[in-house]
């Protein structure tokens, strides 16, 4: 039942939406930032899923359709779980499509996708890029259509780690150790972008950017380690990433430097573009 | 394929490609795909050219004296290679003996 006081942010994907409901300020405000340029003013889509943040007993709980076990109540906890979940429902709502784990940018209505595990500079790198006239599709989490071969938009904030430049022990991965970015509204891609380049961004400490060709079969291994929903998928997805990876180039980019890596990337894919 | 030292296989066995292993090949190398695993390997053109040659009929040995012929090397000069090849196939589940 809703409170008075409770107020509901609209999470849109296309025409899937989550509602996420709570009257705890400081959680609805951490979820509008990540969720900025998906936010829905007025429900005009399909709602997957409902969540709901609440305090009980001075931790935050969450209830829903899906099971959450909160580690320790915190607001960042709260905010991180809710995040995932909000994204997991999405991602649920559109099991035809393939979920990378990637960030997106595209130059020209031509998207090219940065597949990689947390941690490896996909952010920096879709934001340097963006920042050089590129629009923003995703940070993290790129769909793929593989009937048209395109990227639809998931453009949740781009966040960037603190302590840029260090490397970063795994269990930085799951700490709230991000800060979002706020992009002009302008550079935010709305549209499902055809995609015409891999590019595996490969974070190294002190390592000056370079960006190398990648051979099909590594970069086809490559984007289905990213693959989200890979178990739904199976055989069907191998079988369109190697066709994929025939039709675009691959490239891998080694980089200690998100601005320098950007240079790097936009130099070299500026013909493939 | 991993680095990490695997076994050497005996000679004399024949390797046998995975009969579910599904292949797809990308220029000179290959992606294959291991249904009952939910598993891919990206095999580079040395691992493929070694995979291809597993047919149960062919012992590690002949593996390794086709690879030599092919490349024009001395018979047995290949042979510790193509036998480590043959081991990391076997500890991914590509290929087996029996």
């Amino acid at each position: 039942m809703q409170t008075a006081q409770q107020r509901a942010l609209l999470i849109a994907f296309g025409d899937r939406e989550v509602v996420v409901r709570s009257d705890d300020s400081a959680v609805l405000g951490a979820l509008e930032r990540i969720f900025t340029m998906m936010r829905a003013p007025v429900s005009a889509g399909r709602t997957v899923g409902e969540l709901e943040v609440c305090r009980e007993d001075g931790r935050y709980a969450v209830r829903g359709i899906t099971d959450v076990t909160l580690e320790d109540g915190s607001l960042a906890d709260v905010v991180r779980h809710v995040r995932y979940s909000a994204i997991q429902l999405l991602m649920d709502a559109r099991p035809d499509l393939l979920w990378f784990h990637a960030g997106a940018a595209a130059l020209r209505g031509r998207a090219v996708l940065f597949p990689g595990p947390p941690g490896g500079g996909k952010s920096s790198l879709v934001t340097s890029l963006c920042a050089r006239g590129w629009s923003y599709l995703s940070d993290e989490i790129a769909p793929l259509d593989p009937l048209s071969d395109t990227v639809l938009p998931f453009p949740q904030a781009p966040a960037i780690r603190e302590y840029p430049g260090r490397e970063m022990p795994p269990e930085w991965v799951r700490m709230a150790n991000k800060e979002e970015l706020r992009l002009r509204p302008d550079r935010v891609c709305r549209e499902p972008t055809p995609i015409a380049a891999l590019v595996r961004p490969s974070y190294r400490r002190a390592a000056r950017a370079d960006l190398s060709v990648g051979s099909p079969a590594t970069t086809a291994l490559h984007l289905l380690e990213q693959c989200g929903n890979f178990p739904s998928h199976r055989e069907t997805a191998v079988s369109y990433v190697c066709a994929l990876v025939q039709r675009v180039p691959g490239f891998s980019v080694c980089f200690s430097d998100g601005e320098a890596a950007a240079d790097v990337v936009a130099r070299r894919l500026e013909d493939c573009l | 394929m991993s680095d990490g030292a695997a076994p050497e296989p005996v000679t004399t066995l024949c390797p046998n490609r995975a009969a579910d292993a599904r292949v797809y090949p990308l220029g000179d190398e290959a992606v294959v795909y291991v249904p009952a695993a939910m598993a891919a390997y990206a095999l580079n053109c040395s691992a493929l050219a070694i995979f291809e040659l597993c047919d149960g009929r062919r012992t590690v040995a002949d593996i390794g004296r086709e690879c030599a012929e092919t490349l024009g090397c001395a018979p047995d000069a290949l042979l510790p290679d193509v036998g480590r090849g043959v081991s990391e196939l076997q500890q991914a589940g590509l290929v087996s003996y029996g």
